[in-house]
């Protein structure tokens, strides 16, 4: 093995995540992954966000090759191309959930779109493999109890930026966007009234509930989120196909460690806060659902209509949609009726 | 060579580059550039592109011209010379009265701006011709109007702290928050030292003659309503907005800038000159300190890239010196370094390299910057590389620079002593910020 | 400090004016973006504050304001000998020093990082131009092009102000004076 260990090719991702986020050990179990495949002739580094650049800037440093490989969220390269947006965030496109999106990728025109994207869209030195689902994420934390639309709007809320925002300020709600780490102290002097962030497990690190007590576990904003590994392109040619093959089909291992993840940490963080913290759970007002609908409707043909490949990808996902969703809605309605009936 | 030891080489040039005396920023950009080059190839170049813009559009940072924005409009409006004026008046019958006006103008003056240079100056200017006048002691004038001229960079809003917060990782509002009270206690042992100096020799600080004193109570208090008041509030709201925790600093430095404004139109001392001086002078001095702010940002990238400062971190930790120890090592060091440099390198460059150190033993990051910053503060009134004593010579012409060193030698003994009480007593600046923002 | 342009030969003094000027006056214009800086911001806590309504552009407009005022003062700033030294030994030197030392690093410091910074910069920008790039900070997604931008522009704006200090730094080599004035106000060391 010493031979193994002298010919190991060091590469590093850069995280758009902060050290101590659980999707943090989901990226670390895919570098052990891959490590452990290669037989010692890959040796992967994790980094947080900031050890190299920034979350907004982890694209372009893989781009550029400042580092060999990164983990990021397809909408925070969407300032640079929009379609970016529709391999992450599609707002509900034909009612799509985010397993329905993964059957899109793996089965239907996803994989191929991605690649196309990278390569005739954004124009990038790189490839990209979805590896993570970081939604259905929750609507957020709120001070008193909204009942309607109406009482949404009079708050000011603290949403993703970009598309995800517009998609806000088209329902006419007020949005405020800040980082993470600001949203306690700007609660506190009242620069917003609500917000969201990712999901219980995430949220209860950022201490939401000291300021908030109400919160509201269906968004419709990021329904799906998925996370993607990149990979310079110098760096992907420069590897033997069997090597390439052990980082792709470790991604796609890594979507199902996001799927135990999710359920276990986000269950587990709701049970904390209801029972040690004094969080009520309530269900969205009604409302919401067909302003959030219109308004994801009037985006996605304002995009298409300026941008080709955009459309490209929305008329996939909406073909795609028409045959699995009435389907797959109809096996969710099955499982949330077992599991009340089970629990009851 | 290993990536490590060129790191270190490049420190080494560094050193050398810096004291050859080339601007720094010119010769932190070179040496990133070449040594990043030799260690890691043309990624570097992009790599000094993705640090520029970071820095570009970090809005913490946009404080930092808005406060020199509000310290330089108070400037140019002569409103500093009014607080003095007034505090002059109030006292004159006081042994030591002038030293008390000069500490309470500059403790005032520091909590409206960050800028060192200009309040040692404006003191100098407005002050010294007054206590030559009143038979003042020199040394004890020199040492006071230099120690308190430097308490700009310490009490809040400070610029250093406001650079040094993202580098190291606190929240610059808990920074501001911890040095207040330090701040206050410095600016107490100074004043506490003059003045008892003037009862034991009358000689040093006599009370003041009777044409310099007020001719009546009433108009004493008319100044202080009118001249020293309403600063008073505009410093006190800006700052207690911040600690409030109901602005954060780049809001609240728009806020003070627009006070600063107000008030200098509303004691129509503002000129359109002296506005446009203050504009101009906040782009050099912003352009300055944040110029060098990406250009050491980048140094630092390619410094940590080649892994140089871990290397350097696992040497300091693998001595295993006490928690204690290791905090003196490190200030020790600080110390040493603000001899010959500015904050601004020792912040950006030599600060993150021993950071990794004091983390891994656990020591408090807040009170620690505290140290940092009474340390950089105290390397301003080291002679012979103090510019404060500059500012003053400049500005004093027939006072010696030799009384001018030794005037503020007895005040470097004094931040000493503060220094060490806050080493023995964290809760100097813990205590507020925990009250504040930890409870 | 101001530079002394009767010491130079008359062929070279319209060139040594028109670079300081060049810097002088685009330091002095966009040393005025200090003001929208303070009045978008003071708008802002406005109208967070009593209008219960924050807008959407502020956050944005802060930093791109902030970011191109301390980058586009990078020239005037050298012009005005601002941009801080260590001078514990170089104020100790002959001038005959200060200036040869000074000429050395420009050539070989100053010009060859700024000519590299220049293309990165370059290309970062133009990338941005072609995707026609919008910022993501906040739902107003503001064009972010013309802010990355400033970066090769103001590589271009200090070497051009470098040209005319290294002519000033020859000057003091050869003949052991520095051609500048010293007009009080705004030299930059007091921070
Ligand atoms: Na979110
Ligand atoms: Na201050």
């Amino acid at each position: 093995t010493s031979n193994a260990h002298a010919a190991a090719k060091k590469w590093r991702i850069q995280t758009a995540l902060p050290a101590a986020s659980m999707y943090m050990d989901i990226i670390k179990s895919f570098a052990a992954n891959v490590d452990a495949m290669s037989g010692g002739r890959l040796k992967t580094e994790v980094l947080p966000v900031g050890a190299v650049v920034g979350f907004f800037d982890v694209q372009d440093a893989v781009d550029k090759g400042l580092v060999e490989g990164g983990f990021t969220w397809p909408h925070f390269f969407s300032g640079k191309k929009p379609a970016a947006y529709l391999f992450a965030d599609q707002p509900s496109v034909g009612g799509m959930d985010q397993f329905t999106f993964l059957s899109w990728y793996y089965e239907g025109d996803g994989e191929k779109l991605y690649a196309d994207f990278i390569k005739n869209d954004l124009k990038a030195n790189m490839v990209g493999f979805i590896n993570l689902m970081s939604g259905g994420q929750p609507l957020g934390w709120f001070k008193e109890p909204i009942k309607s639309l109406e009482d949404f709007r009079k708050l000011k809320y603290r949403s993703p930026p970009g598309i995800t925002g517009e998609l806000f300020n088209n329902m006419g709600v007020t949005t405020v966007s800040l980082p993470g780490g600001e949203l306690v102290p700007a609660a506190q002097r009242g620069v917003i009234d609500a917000a969201e962030w990712i999901n219980p497990g995430e949220d209860i690190r950022l201490g939401m509930h000291q300021v908030w007590k109400h919160y509201y576990l269906q968004g419709m904003h990021q329904a799906s989120d998925l996370g993607t590994i990149i990979i310079n392109g110098d760096f992907w040619k420069a590897l033997s196909p069997d090597l390439q093959k052990i980082i792709e089909v470790a991604a796609k291992a890594s979507v199902s460690d996001s799927i135990a993840v999710n359920i276990k940490r986000n269950g587990e963080a709701i049970h904390e806060l209801k029972t040690k913290h004094g969080v009520t759970i309530h269900d969205t007002p009604a409302d919401l659902y067909p302003a959030f609908a219109a308004s994801s409707a009037k985006v996605m043909k304002d995009y298409s209509a300026k941008d080709a490949f955009f459309k490209k990808v929305a008329d996939s996902q909406k073909a795609f949609a028409k045959n699995t969703v009435p389907y797959w809605t109809k096996l969710l309605g099955l499982y949330h009726s077992i599991g009340q009936a089970a629990q009851e | 060579m290993s990536p490590e030891i060129l790191g270190l080489v490049s420190l080494g040039a560094l050193f050398v580059g810096i004291c050859v005396g080339f601007p720094i920023s010119f010769t932190l950009m070179f040496l990133g550039v070449t040594f990043g080059y030799i260690g890691f190839g043309d990624t570097v170049f992009y790599l000094m592109v993705f640090q520029t813009f970071g820095v570009m559009r970090e809005p913490l940072l946009a404080a930092v011209p808005l406060f020199l924005f509000m310290g330089f409009i108070l400037e140019q409006a002569g409103l500093m010379d009014r607080l003095f004026t007034g505090f002059r008046m109030m006292l004159a019958n006081v042994k030591g009265a002038l030293y008390i006006a000069v500490l309470v103008t500059a403790t005032l003056f520091a909590a409206a701006t960050g800028i060192v240079g200009a309040s040692v100056t404006i003191l100098g200017v407005m002050a010294a011709p007054i206590m030559k006048k009143a038979g003042y002691d020199t040394r004890l004038s020199a040492g006071s109007i230099a120690a308190g001229g430097t308490l700009g960079m310490l009490i809040p809003p400070s610029i250093m702290l406001v650079v040094m917060g993202p580098v190291v990782g606190v929240p610059i509002t808990e920074l501001f928050a911890a040095a207040v009270i330090p701040g206050v206690v410095l600016a107490t042992l100074y004043t506490i030292y003059a003045v008892t100096r003037s009862y034991l020799n009358p000689a040093l600080g006599p009370a003041l003659p009777i044409e310099e004193r007020a001719n009546s109570v009433g108009e004493i208090v008319k100044e202080l309503l009118i001249g020293i008041v309403p600063l008073a509030v505009l410093i006190m709201s800006v700052l207690g907005s911040i600690l409030a925790g109901l602005a954060t600093p780049t809001d609240a430095a728009a806020m003070g800038a627009l006070g600063a404004f107000v008030l200098s139109v509303a004691y129509r001392r503002l000129t359109w000159e002296g506005f446009k001086k203050a504009v101009f002078q906040t782009m050099i001095i912003s352009s300055m300190i944040l110029f060098l702010v990406a250009t050491s940002n980048f140094y630092g990238a390619v410094f940590a890239r080649l892994g140089s400062a871990t290397m350097i971190a696992e040497a300091l930790v693998a001595l295993e010196l006490a928690p204690l120890v290791l905090l003196i090592v490190v200030l020790a060091l600080i110390f040493l370094l603000g001899w010959p440099l500015e904050w601004v390198p020792i912040v950006l460059v030599v600060l993150p390299i021993l950071l990794p150190a004091v983390q891994s033993v656990g020591i408090d990051l807040v009170w620690f910057c505290t140290l940092v910053a009474v340390c950089l503060q105290t390397a301003w009134l080291s002679p012979p590389v103090a510019l404060s004593a500059y500012y003053i010579k400049g500005v004093v012409p027939d006072w010696s620079l030799r009384d001018i060193y030794h005037g503020m030698m007895q005040f470097m003994v004094i931040q000493l002593i503060g220094l060490i009480l806050l080493i023995i007593f964290p809760e100097i600046a813990t205590w507020l910020p925990n009250l504040l923002f930890r409870s | 400090m101001q530079t002394n342009y009767e010491v130079f030969p008359e062929r070279f003094r319209g060139v040594m004016k028109a670079l300081d000027q060049l810097s002088i006056w685009s330091g002095k214009t966009f040393a005025w973006l200090i003001v929208p800086m303070v009045c978008c911001l003071v708008y802002e806590v406005f109208a967070r504050y009593l209008f219960n309504a924050p807008t959407l552009w502020a956050y944005d407009m802060t930093y791109m304001l902030y970011g191109s005022h301390f980058m586009l003062g990078a020239a005037y700033t050298l012009a005005m000998q601002g941009h801080i030294r260590t001078d514990f030994f170089y104020r100790l030197w002959p001038v005959r020093w200060q200036g040869t030392v000074d000429s050395l690093l420009y050539v070989c410091f100053f010009f060859p990082a700024l000519a590299l910074w220049f293309w990165a910069g370059f290309d970062y920008a133009a990338t941005s131009w072609e995707r026609g790039e919008v910022a993501i900070s906040s739902p107003w997604k503001p064009i972010i092009y013309p802010f990355k931008t400033v970066m090769p522009v103001t590589t271009v704006l200090l070497m051009l102000q470098g040209i005319a200090e290294l002519v000033k730094s020859l000057y003091a080599a050869r003949y052991g004076v520095w051609p500048l004035i010293d007009d009080n106000w705004d030299d930059g060391d007091q921070v």
